[in-house]
Order: C-alpha cells, then structure tokens, then sequence
C-alpha cells in the first residue's frame, strides 16, 4: 500500500521548531519536506540542544527526513527564486509571524489557489499580542496548562517535552491533511492560522467551562486528583514510583481484592463521590500498602487483580523494553553528520502497511540542485552563479 | 487571468463535509479525535451504552446535571444508544457502519472482535481507528490503564517536576489528548490516500497512549545513549537553553522567560546589566547555556523576585524576550488577547445552554467551525436509527423496550 501522503510536496520556512515538527509529521506519512533556509547557515534551530560533538541531537531528529535548500530571502533575488518554488509545492509551513511572509515580498493573496499556507505563530495572526516572540515555554504558560502542572500547594513546573510545540505541529499537520482533503474535490487550498498557545488552551478539559459556569478557578492538582480516588503515583518498597489506579467502581474492588486489607473495604468508601470525598485518607492506605511491597510484587498484585497499574519509565527503561522493541516504537538513524541517533518511529501504526524509516536530514543546502533546477527551473549555470553571489 | 486567491474561499465547505464518523469512545483519546474531525466538517455520531452512556456524563465537576468534563470533550456531535453486548445491537452497529467512513474505539484489544465488530467483521471501507493504553499487539497490550499509565511508560512522567519531589503529572491529560490529535491526523491521512487513490478499502490505525507520548520525547533517547545518563527532573529543558523557566515574581504571581535563543540571551543580558554575559566563553551557544543553566537562572531569579509580575512582563518585552504570565482558568477567561482573537467562545450546550469553551484549532480561513454542544444520551436515535439507517418507528420502540437502543 503506498504511502498516505506520497505525491505531496511541503516547504517549511521559519524557526519556529513546531513547523519543522509539523514538516516531520508529515514526512512520516510520505510528504516529500523540503526545508528552505539561509545559505548563511544561522539556522538556530540546527543548534537546538543536546548537541553532541557540536552536532545537535534534537535537529537530526525533528527534521527527520527533510530536503534542505538555502535561499537568502533578505535579498530581493533571493525571495523571487523562493517564490518560483512555492509555485511548485503543495503545502507552505510558515512561522516569520503575522505579515512576516509580506515583508519578504510574497504575499499570500498571490500564491496558487490550490496550496495550503500553514502561519504558525506565536500568538496568532491577530490579537494585541500578535506581534510578541514566544515559544513552548511561554505557550505553556499562557495556555493554562503550567497553571495546571506541578504538585498540589507547590510551584507550577514546565512538562519535559515540548508539548505545546508538539501539539500545536500535530494539529497543523492534521488541518494541512484536511485541507488536502477538501482540496481533491473544490481545487481550492486555504490559510490555517496556528498560534502556539492555542493547541493547548484546547486540552485543558472542564478548566474553561467550571471558571465560567461555576467560578472555579481550577490548579494544580499534584498527582491525586480531587475528583476520582484512589488514583495517583506512589512510591514502591524499593523505592519506584508506581501508577496506581482504583477510581471506578470496578477499579476499586479490584485494588480492594489486591490489597487484602479490611479497612478499605469499609462500607464509607462504596460509591465514587465518596470515595473522591476522602481521597486523602483512601491516597494515604494505598501509599501505606504500596510502600510495603517492591515494584515487582506490586505489579504482580495489581495485574492478577486486574487493577491499573503503571511504571515511571526513565530514557533507560525506555530503551530497553520488550514491548516497545517488539512494537518498533524506537527506530535507529544513521546520520552522517552524528552516528546513529535512536527516536521515536512514525506514530500512530497502519497496521500491516508498515511506514518505511526515516532518514537523516539532509545537510544545509545538501539539494539546492534538486530544488532549485529540477523544481524551480535554474540551469546549472544560473544555480553556480547564485551560489557564488550568497543568494543560494 | 490571475488565480484566485486563497484569501479569499470560493465557498464556506467545511474539508471533511461528508465524512461519517462512528465513535465508540469513553472518557477522552477517541472522543477528542472524532471531535477535531467534526470541527472540519464530519458528522460524528456518538454510540453509547444505554445504561448510561459514557463514563465521563459522571465525572466531576458538575453544573447541574451536566458535567462539565463532558460538555468540554464531547462537543459537535450526535448522540446514540445502543448496546453492543447484544446480539441485535450488533447486527445494528454494522448496519450503521455501512453508513460510515470513519470508526474511532479505545476498548480494551480484542474486544470489538469478541462483540463480533473486529475490522474483519464490519464495512471494510472503514478507517478503523483504535485507541490503546499499550496498543492492539505485544506483551503488554491486554493490561487496563488510561492516561496516567500513558504519561508514565511514555516517558514524560519521570522528568516532570521540581528535583527534590517526585515526578508529577500535569492535572490535564496530556496522553489521552494528544493521542487524539496524532490519531485524527492518521484519520485524515487514510481519507486523503482513499480519495487520492480511488482504491476505498479501509486501514486499521493503532495508536497506542505511551507511543503518543514517545513520540514527543525528541532527542531524550539520543541523549541517554550519548551520555549513558537518564534525563530526570529538575534541570532546564535542553530545548530551553537559559536562562529560561518558570519564575515567581514580587507580587507572588509567576511567569515564563524564555530567554534562551541567541538573540533573546543578549536582550536579557542588556536588560538585567549583565553584558558581560554576552562575551563569557561559558555562555556562547545555547548548548553551553543549557549546560551552565544554574547560574545564569540563579542571576534571572533574584532579578524578577525585585518586580512585580506586571513590571517584569513589562521590561522584558520592552527588550524582545518570550514571557507570559502562568495564567489561570479566570486569568485566561479576561484576557485581552484571548477576548480579541475569541479563543474562548460561547457553545450551545444541550443542557446548560450558552458555555464558553476552547475554540476549535487551527484556524481555517475558509469556514467557521461549527460551535455545537454535547449531546443528551441517545438525543439523536429517531435521527440516526430512523433517517440514516431506516428502522421504522414502531421497531425502534420494540428496540428500547427491549434495552437493545
């Protein structure tokens, strides 16, 4: 079967990592991305730490698969030689911020009606805050959702990764796919505006609607939330932290049955709400139970019962276990200017329609003859001599 | 004659008009990815239990008899009954996957095959999108969880939260939502390849809650295997550089800086009198920002406890650096920004009415995304048994009686 989206063509242009990661999502799925940038190679985001023998790590992986063609679009010639190309593309992933693609000369309202332009942005297109830099870290923080992060009574914490970039880039490559959609049938492209924040202002679940309709103004929660218990993160024997998850009614005779202990089968924590209503004292037996056994006994109980039961994996756990390995979650690639960089593999499966590998990115500039000549149309010639003048 | 120009949509149809989507789903990963397609266009119809319907009408916070949870997650789409442990439900669930393009489940693996709805057993033209804790094959598949399991095997879990403590999840589900959007985007790829191609036969797409997570983990992999040391909490996000993070101001608010670009570094420098910064050997990359974090953040630190969280946010866009205050719910309802681009509308609630809630994302400029609310359990069964699928009155009526719809 052949790939989903064999046959589409994406530049990405910009710095912002979530447009790169979009790019990458998309070339997962069979896009042929190609990344324009300055032949003056101060792309920041090939410095994206951890760099590793003055490689970076994070860029072999986020622009995975990419074509790269450099073009000075400072310059007038530069941003007319950009232009011809994106007469050729299907899709256009942006991030210069709001009108920053019309101060290079190209304007949208000019391009093939049948493209699809992706403005990723900190803050959008539009609004008072239009205009301001932002990233993850900030995205995260005006969204909400490091408001609702972090241990109960303490201090809001960033998550590991970069979540809003990484759901701000799925949600963009979704709509492009869409869009794509819609575009077999009316020939017609359209314009998608994404800000960072926005992706994760949209997960933060019942936030919005309990400070609208309830006036609560909902915080962090720490790992035990007030509305299902017991449910939270405790700490093994030996130890490890531990999922434990006994919130339903189900759940919860099945940790009863586990945990063999008369006081938690007492008739005060029959129902839900009140088992929710003491969560504290239901969190409290379980921890005291949890810190008896080691994570291996724990685990043994908790699956014979049937209860929920999960380990906090580290980057080591993660390496080596059986499941990921037999599901392929992890692929190795060779990257010439790196050595072998291990990753995550294309996500969600297509099952029994394996996705084929990603491959490294190409160097700065690696196919300035392939998109330059073959798709924009400069001889050879004309390519030297634009080489020579910087402009490529 | 010059093009037409994308600013300008010849119509207002929505990409994915035209699209049936069957979900199945409980709580959130296969709600919310049904939920991004009917933004585009879909038409999802939401097949519950008649018991009750979907655990999450349950959960806490409540607004009357709505819960909140519910209204936020399950919005723009049509509600059913049907109980697929029945024999006859079952014969009516393929039925009315006749009807559909697109199927979105996250029962426990093997299940929907027991109920006799397996991929093999229903319209092959499906896109048949199923949603796991582990995933539908290896060692662990058949183990029970939900998010908290898929944030902690994923890998975020344990590099989440301040040194000293222990890793600490986000109150917001984090695998289950962004397992929706990787699956809606998978979704879409497969409709996209079926109407490219022509060749309509269905795909079964297995996404699992831990792979979402991984899938973000970037170079946490690469890193261990080139330092041989686990990245665990309480260091700067290597992607950060610094000096960046979250901060607690005069006035006890906190507020993110990201100060950790090239560019946004020198500002910072400037603003804060410390150019010398600039030149110091130690802080020349952002991968020797990243590594000699501590200080640069100890220097950042001091300076915003001086200010209120008004001035500081002041000062450093003054200077061009990433900063934003750590909104809360209340915080984000008033903001000027928020207000100005309507990222948080009305939605017509079936049961409360007019409730704000987070707009649909991305923006397209072509349509307006629709702004439904969440559907009363089984509002939509005379609709969809009825009209879409033909069952006459009388029989939908011998139906429920029968607890069957």
């Amino acid at each position: 079967m052949s790939q989903p989206l064999e046959g589409v063509r994406v530049v990405v242009l910009g710095e912002l990592p979530a447009g790169v990661i979009a790019g990458s999502l998309l070339s997962d799925l069979g896009a042929e991305v190609i990344r324009v940038s300055s032949p003056r190679g101060d792309d920041t985001l090939a410095q994206r730490p951890p760099v590793v023998n003055n490689a970076s790590l994070a860029w072999s992986i986020i622009a995975r698969s990419s074509k790269s063609a450099t073009c000075d679009i400072d310059h007038e010639e530069g941003a007319q030689l950009l232009r011809q190309l994106l007469e050729q593309v299907d899709v256009i992933i942006e991030s210069f911020g709001p009108r920053g693609l019309e101060g290079y000369g190209l304007n949208p309202t000019t391009f093939p009606a049948a493209v699809v332009l992706v403005r990723i942005s900190a803050y959008g297109q539009d609004g008072p805050y239009s205009t301001y830099p932002g990233d993850d870290l900030t995205s995260l923080a005006f969204s909400g959702i490091a408001h609702l992060t972090g241990h109960r009574g303490g201090a809001p914490v960033p998550l590991a990764t970069a979540i809003a970039d990484y759901l701000c880039a799925v949600a963009c490559s979704q709509a492009i796919i869409s869009a794509l959609v819609g575009r077999v049938e009316s020939g017609h492209g359209d314009v998608i505006d994404a800000s960072l924040y926005g992706a994760a202002l949209r997960i933060t679940e019942w936030a919005i609607p309990a400070a609208d309709r309830l006036g609560t103004n909902r915080t962090r929660e720490g790992n035990f939330p007030r509305n299902a218990a017991p449910l939270g993160v405790y700490s093994s024997k030996d130890d490890q932290y531990v999922a434990i998850v006994g919130g339903t009614d189900a759940n919860f005779q099945r940790l009863v049955d586990a945990m063999q202990d008369p006081v938690i089968s007492d008739p005060r924590f029959e129902t839900p709400s009140q088992r929710s209503q003491q969560a504290d004292e239901l969190n409290a037996l379980v921890r005291a139970w949890a810190a008896t056994l080691t994570i291996e006994e724990l685990e043994a109980k908790c699956l014979a019962s049937g209860v929920p039961f999960g380990r906090v994996y580290t980057a080591r756990d993660l390496s080596t276990d059986p499941h990921f390995i037999e599901r392929g979650d992890l692929t190795t690639v060779e990257d010439p200017s790196v050595g072998p960089v291990i990753q995550p593999s294309p996500y969600p499966l297509f099952v029994g329609s394996p996705t084929p590998p990603p491959v490294a990115p190409s160097a700065s500039g690696e196919d300035n003859e392939y998109v330059w000549c073959e798709l924009t149309g400069l001889t050879a010639d004309e390519l030297h001599a634009n080489e020579s003048s910087g402009r490529i | 004659m010059s093009a037409p120009s994308v600013d300008s949509p010849s119509s207002t149809r929505r990409p994915l008009e035209g699209i049936t989507v069957l979900e199945l789903g409980s709580r959130i990963a296969s709600v919310f990815a049904s939920g991004i397609l009917a933004e585009q266009g879909a038409t999802v119809i939401k097949v519950e239990d008649p018991s009750g319907g979907d655990v999450l009408r349950t959960i806490n916070p409540f607004d009357g008899p709505q819960s909140l949870f519910f209204a936020a997650e399950d919005r723009n789409r049509k509600s059913v009954t049907l109980n697929l442990r029945h024999p006859t439900g079952q014969e009516l669930f393929r039925e009315l996957a006749n009807k559909a393009n697109v199927l979105c489940e996250n029962f426990r693996p093997g299940t929907m095959e027991r109920w006799h709805l397996g991929p093999a057993d229903v319209n092959p033209n499906l896109v048949y999108a199923r949603v796991s804790v582990f995933g539908q094959d290896g060692p662990y598949s058949e183990r029970p969880g939900l998010d908290l399991l898929g944030v902690g095997y994923g890998g975020l879990l344990y590099m989440t939260g301040p040194a000293d403590q222990p890793p600490v999840k986000s109150s917001v589900t984090i695998s289950d939502h962004i397992t929706a959007m990787f699956l809606s985007q998978a979704v879409t790829a497969a409709l996209y390849r079926q109407r490219m191609t022509g060749d309509t036969s269905g795909v079964v797409i297995d996404a699992s809650l831990y792979g979402s997570i991984l899938r973000t983990l970037e170079a946490t992999l690469a890193e261990y295997a080139a330092t041989g040391i686990a990245p665990a909490r309480g260091r700067s996000r290597p992607f950060d550089s610094a000096p960046s993070g979250l901060f607690e101001t005069a006035d006890s608010a906190w507020i993110a800086v990201s100060g950790g670009s090239d560019a946004a570094f020198a500002n910072v420098a400037r603003l804060l009198g410390r150019t010398q910064w600039i030149e110091d050997p130690l802080f020349t990359s952002m991968q020797s920002r990243f590594e000699n974090a501590a200080s640069l953040n100890t220097v950042l630190r001091a300076w915003l406890k001086e200010r209120t969280s008004d001035e500081a946010i002041a000062q450093l866009r003054e200077f061009d650096v990433p900063v934003s205050r750590v909104n809360s719910p209340v915080d984000l309802l008033n903001d000027p920004h928020i207000v100005a681009r309507n990222d948080l509308p009305d939605f017509n609630d079936h049961v409360l009415g007019p409730v704000r809630l987070p707009a649909p994302y991305p923006r397209f400029a072509s349509f307006v995304a629709p702004r439904e609310g969440a559907p009363t359990l089984g509002e939509h069964n005379r609709e969809v048994w009825g009209e879409l699928v033909g069952i006459p009155n009388a029989r939908l009526d011998t139906l429920k009686d029968e607890g069957v719809i």
